[in-house]
Formats: C-alpha cells, structure tokens, sequence
C-alpha cells in the first residue's frame, strides 16, 4: 500500500498535549473520559472528551462508534449560544485515539440542584429568577435542534452545563439524532434511550418512534425539578433480564401516574395503540394531584403562568404536548421576573 | 445548521472555487492527462454505485459517499493516495452519518467483489485506519445536502413527463462524478438539471412555454445554471471514450512510495486479466 498521504498527514498532526494541558480528570462514563484542560496558546478552559477505543487492541473494527460520530457530526455542524460549543476534534490513529474539545463549564445542573437540595435537610428554593432563566435558555436551545431537526434524546440535569457567566448549555449530543426521513426506525440500533426518570411515557409504554415531544416530557421533568429540588419522578429502573426482551417500567410509570392520574382515552387518543397498554390494567386508580404536590413540596412557589406552562409539558398524549417553539411563546416568560440569557 | 444551507458546514466551510481545483489538480497533471485523471475518477465513482447497488443503499448514501471523495480530492492528489481505499472509507463514513450502519467488514467485502483482488489489497484493518484520515481531511464537517428532493419536489410543481423525472434523477447521480457539488449549491444544481433535461424531452414543444414561464419565475441567477448545464456537457464528453480496461495503466502512475514495488505483479494481474 502507497504510505505517502498516511505519512505527509502524520508529520503534521498535533497531539493533545502539544495543544493542552490537561488539569484534572472530571467524570467518566460508557464512552470514555472527560478531563479539565487548558490551551497553551490561549491559556482559555476546555473539556476535553476522550474516547475509550471500541474493542481495544482490534485493529480491524471501527474506533468511531454511532454515538461518536452523531456527537462529532452534530455538534460540529451547529452553532447556538444555548448548545455546547465543539472547538476541535483532536485524532491520533496510531493509538486510535478520538478526542473532542468542548467549552469548559463551571458546572452542571446537577450540581446546582443538588447544593439547593439534597446538600440541605429543609430545601432551599431556586430564585424564580434563576429557574426560568435556565428553562427559557434550556428551550431556547431545544427549539433551535428542532428545527434543525435534532432530537437530543438525552435530556437530564447532569447534561445541561451551566458556563461561568450563568450562560445553559445543552450538552452531551451523544445520543442526539437527526429525524428528518430517517432510513430506518428511529428505535433500531439503540432500544433504550433517556435516563429512566426523564423518560415519557410514550416510551415507557413501548412506542417505536421518537417525537420531538420526547425531549418535552424530560424538560417539564427538569422545570419541576427546579422547582422542587428533587425529581419529579423518581422511578426504579427494572432491568434487562435477558437481551431479547425489553423489560416493562412499571415502577416508573406509578410513579408518573401517583401524581398525574392515570390516563384516560379521552386524555391520549391513541393510548390503546401502544405496544405495552395491556399492562395499564394493573395498575388501580391513581387521580391528578399534581397541584396539591407542587404545594407541598414548594410551598413558596405560586407562579400561576409557570404551573400552566408545566402541566403542558407534562401532557400525556404526545402530539398534544407544548412544542419548545410554543413554550418559549407562553405567558410565564412575559411576566416579571424576565427571564435573561445569562 | 442542518435546515438551512446557506448556514451549513457546505455552505460555509466546504464551498470551492474552480481555481482552488484546478490549482490542486496540477500536481496529479504533471503524470496525467486531465482525461486520465478523469477517467480514474470515474472509475472509482463506478465501483460506488456498484458497491450502492449490490448493497441497496440508498442514493443518497453513494451521494454523500462520492462529495466526501470530491472533497478529499479537492485537497490531495491521486497520486500518492490510494483511490480505492479513499472510496471503500468515503461509503463506509457515509453509511454511519445517513444513519444506515453497516459492518466495516460487508463493505470491505463488496468493495473488493466490485473492484477485484488485482487492484483492491485492503482490508478491514486498512479501512478502520483510513477513517481517521478521512474524518481529519473532511475537518469533522459530515453533513452533506443533496439535490435529490429539491428536485423531485420542483419536477412534480413542473408536471413533466415521467421519462424526464427519471432522465433527471440520472443525470443527477452523474452530478456526483464531477466537481460541481463542490460548486454550487444544490437546489441550484436540481434547476440546472432540469433545464438540461427539459431541452431533451421528446416533444419538447408542448412544454416550451410552461419551461420558459417557469425559469423566469424562479428568480435565479440564469449564467449559473448555464455554467453548470456546460460543465454536465462536459462531462458527457468525457464519458463518451471512457473504458475500464484503461484503469489499470492509469492507477500504475499513482506510485510514489518506494516501498510499493509489485510493479509487476500488476502487470501480469492485467495480462491475466485480459487473457479472460
């Protein structure tokens, strides 16, 4: 085999370090590793993504797994103050190495609420202020995949960064995905999507295709949570038995239906459609108390427009569901406090 | 932005000039006549839809594949490189970004069924590697935008004869063996199209007018789509004398590497090859 491009692009490529210098390990994951950096020309913040090679040592298997090449392919492509920004893709093909230089956040949602929740015994309320700023730049960012016809798929505080000057971020595009005339059904390949507390229940209940109202149902479950400081719907995970069945969320689902009632026909059209709305008998009569929960858990909070907005989102029949387009139109976001960018 | 292309990467990051090409192209000429370099081009487009038909794909997998080529192309010269790995990587990558994955092993596999062991010497290992090579040359912009539906959606507004739809959906995938979606944008490429074809339906008079009518609707810059109408002509007379046989002189010019010395045992491959 001719070496002579293969070698020309070795001399000139540079490596991470010869660009960065990497300050700490952040977190880790399926995919690989993520580290704290900085570069040494500019001396600015990175997060530097690292993938772990797919299947080691094979040399004839592809290192650039679906998922990294939605991420790369996505992320790379759009350009949104309220998405995470791509700087680089650093490769090294000898040691098949990818590595995917992100803005450095300062922190994520996760941590916010956690130091307004669970790190104090009596809950400390989000400011009104901080809240919806965060959920207007959050569906800010949403709208804009959408109508680049993006679903992120994903949607979970510990996935919105929140950069040193206040500014959200919608990140880890991981298992993003374009649904605009997809070749094959959007379930094929990757059977079980969205962290289990944020998932809808269009899902749950075994629907094949992903809607843009997906992504919805898990930003009501964070606007909640910012109200609440906890999760909404804090179901237990059933898992995988055997890898030909997809195992049935029923803990998942009571949770939901404890709080919202269980739905009716006349709620969800198409409910008796879904593959697993058999096992919706078994689950006894469950009425809406969602109202008189949110008193409960944030006796503080009284926006009337935001309960609205937040009960929108939370529709069960999908194509009833607000749009993030729409939900940036409502009513909570004109009145006072006015939400900000930053 | 992946709805709008004037904010695309293509737009923005992956729009060439002709002088860029052709300035990038001088090097393979001092080995090459431009109809060899064509014809070598061709030919790799040849095993694409080859590879796309025994595999199914979707057009707009070899569509994607093929710019990616076009690209890499627009960059580095053939010789040097190794056109076929170059292809084999191109449809695996496009594969992955149009969201229809397949193993690196059945394209591998098709790609040597369609080419032969004579010039095909890769294998999995050599592609898994390439794909680095491929994703840096591209700068990691994979997304690509087509003239297939902006086509079909014009031709049925435009109520022309079915033969003509399917003359234009041709002419379009021959579109992807020259430059010109490096070029132009592809809705200007989709109206080029049609016009082009609309010269060649058969009763082309009953149409004259509505054609006329319509062009002048469209609001476009007409020189363009004049331009790309010539280079689609062009390319047809290329075509005319192109013959596979001639491939295997060609990719003999390509040698830089010292280490690739089975200079002969191409040639006996060929003589073997012709004997059949």
């Amino acid at each position: 085999m001719d070496r002579t491009y293969h070698n020309k692009k070795d001399a000139l490529r540079l490596k991470i370090e010869d660009k960065y210098k990497v300050q700490g390990f952040i977190n880790s994951g399926t995919y690989g590793e993520v580290y704290k950096a900085h570069s040494l020309k500019t001396n600015k913040e990175f997060a530097i993504k690292v993938f772990k090679l797919d299947k080691g040592g094979d040399y004839s298997s592809s290192a650039f797994s679906q998922s990294a090449c939605r991420e790369i392919t996505i992320t790379r492509e759009i350009n949104h103050e309220n998405i995470v920004h791509l700087e680089e893709v650093i490769i090294e093909p000898k040691e098949r190495k990818i590595a995917i230089v992100f803005d450095y956040s300062e922190y994520d949602l996760l941590q916010i609420l956690h130091s307004h929740g669970l790190a104090h015994p009596n809950r400390i309320p989000m400011h009104e202020f901080i809240m919806k700023s965060i959920l207007y730049q959050l569906l800010n960012g949403l709208a804009y995949l959408h109508a680049n016809w993006i679903l992120h798929r994903d949607l979970k505080p510990a996935n919105i960064l929140i950069m040193k000057d206040g500014t959200v971020k919608i990140g880890d595009l991981g298992l993003a995905r374009f649904f605009q005339e997809p070749i094959q059904p959007l379930i094929n390949g990757d059977k079980v999507v969205v962290t289990i507390w944020y998932r809808a229940p269009e899902l749950l209940l075994g629907a094949k295709h992903y809607t843009k109202a997906v992504d919805m149902w898990a930003i009501g479950c964070i606007f909640a949570e910012l109200i609440i400081t906890k999760p909404l719907f804090k179901g237990e995970e059933a898992k995988m038995e055997n890898k030909k069945q997809i195992p049935f969320q029923r803990d998942q689902l009571k949770k939901i239906f404890e709080i919202l009632g269980v739905p009716t026909k006349q709620q969800w059209n198409d409910i008796d459609h879904l593959p697993e709305s058999k096992n919706l008998k078994g689950f006894g009569d469950y009425k809406n108390t969602f109202e008189s929960y949110m008193k409960q858990n944030a006796p503080t909070w009284n926006s009337k427009s935001g309960f609205d907005l937040l009960t929108r989102m939370l529709i069960y029949d999908p194509k009833r569901r607000i749009t993030a387009e729409e939900a940036l139109d409502h009513p909570y976001f004109k009145e006072e406090p006015l939400p900000v960018m930053k | 932005m992946t709805a709008n292309y004037w904010e695309s990467s293509q737009a923005l990051k992956w729009k060439l000039t002709k002088e860029e090409l052709e300035e990038n192209r001088k090097e393979d000429l001092k080995y090459m006549t431009e109809r060899e370099y064509w014809h070598l081009n061709y030919y790799c487009c040849n095993v694409a839809f080859k590879i796309g038909r025994s595999m199914q794909l979707r057009q707009k997998i070899i569509a994607t594949a093929l710019t990616y080529f076009r690209r890499f192309y627009s960059r580095n010269s053939f010789r040097g490189s190794e056109p076929l790995l170059v292809l084999t990587t191109c449809i695996y990558v496009a594969t992955k970004i149009e969201e229809y994955p397949l193993h690196i092993k059945n394209v591998v596999d098709e790609a040597k069924n369609a080419v032969g062991e004579t010039l095909f010497k890769f294998d999995c290992a050599n592609v898994a590697e390439f794909e680095f090579y491929l994703m840096e040359e591209m700068d990691f912009y994979l997304i690509v935008h087509h003239s297939y539906r902006t086509l079909v959606k014009l031709m049925s507004d435009l109520k022309l004869p079915i033969s003509s739809i399917q003359q234009a959906w041709w002419v379009t995938n021959d579109v992807y063996r020259t430059d010109i979606p490096l070029l132009y944008p592809p809705h200007i490429i989709a109206i080029a199209v049609i016009f082009l074809v609309s010269v060649l339906i058969p009763d082309a008079n009953k149409y004259k007018d509505k054609i006329k009518e319509w062009f002048i609707g469209l609001n476009v810059d007409m020189t363009e789509i004049v331009e790309i109408s010539q280079e689609i002509i062009n390319f047809y007379e290329l075509w005319t004398d192109f013959n596979e046989k001639n491939i295997y002189g060609i990719f003999k010019k390509l040698r830089v590497s010292s280490s690739y010395n089975d200079n002969n045992n191409t040639t006996k491959a060929h003589n073997e090859k012709k004997k059949k």
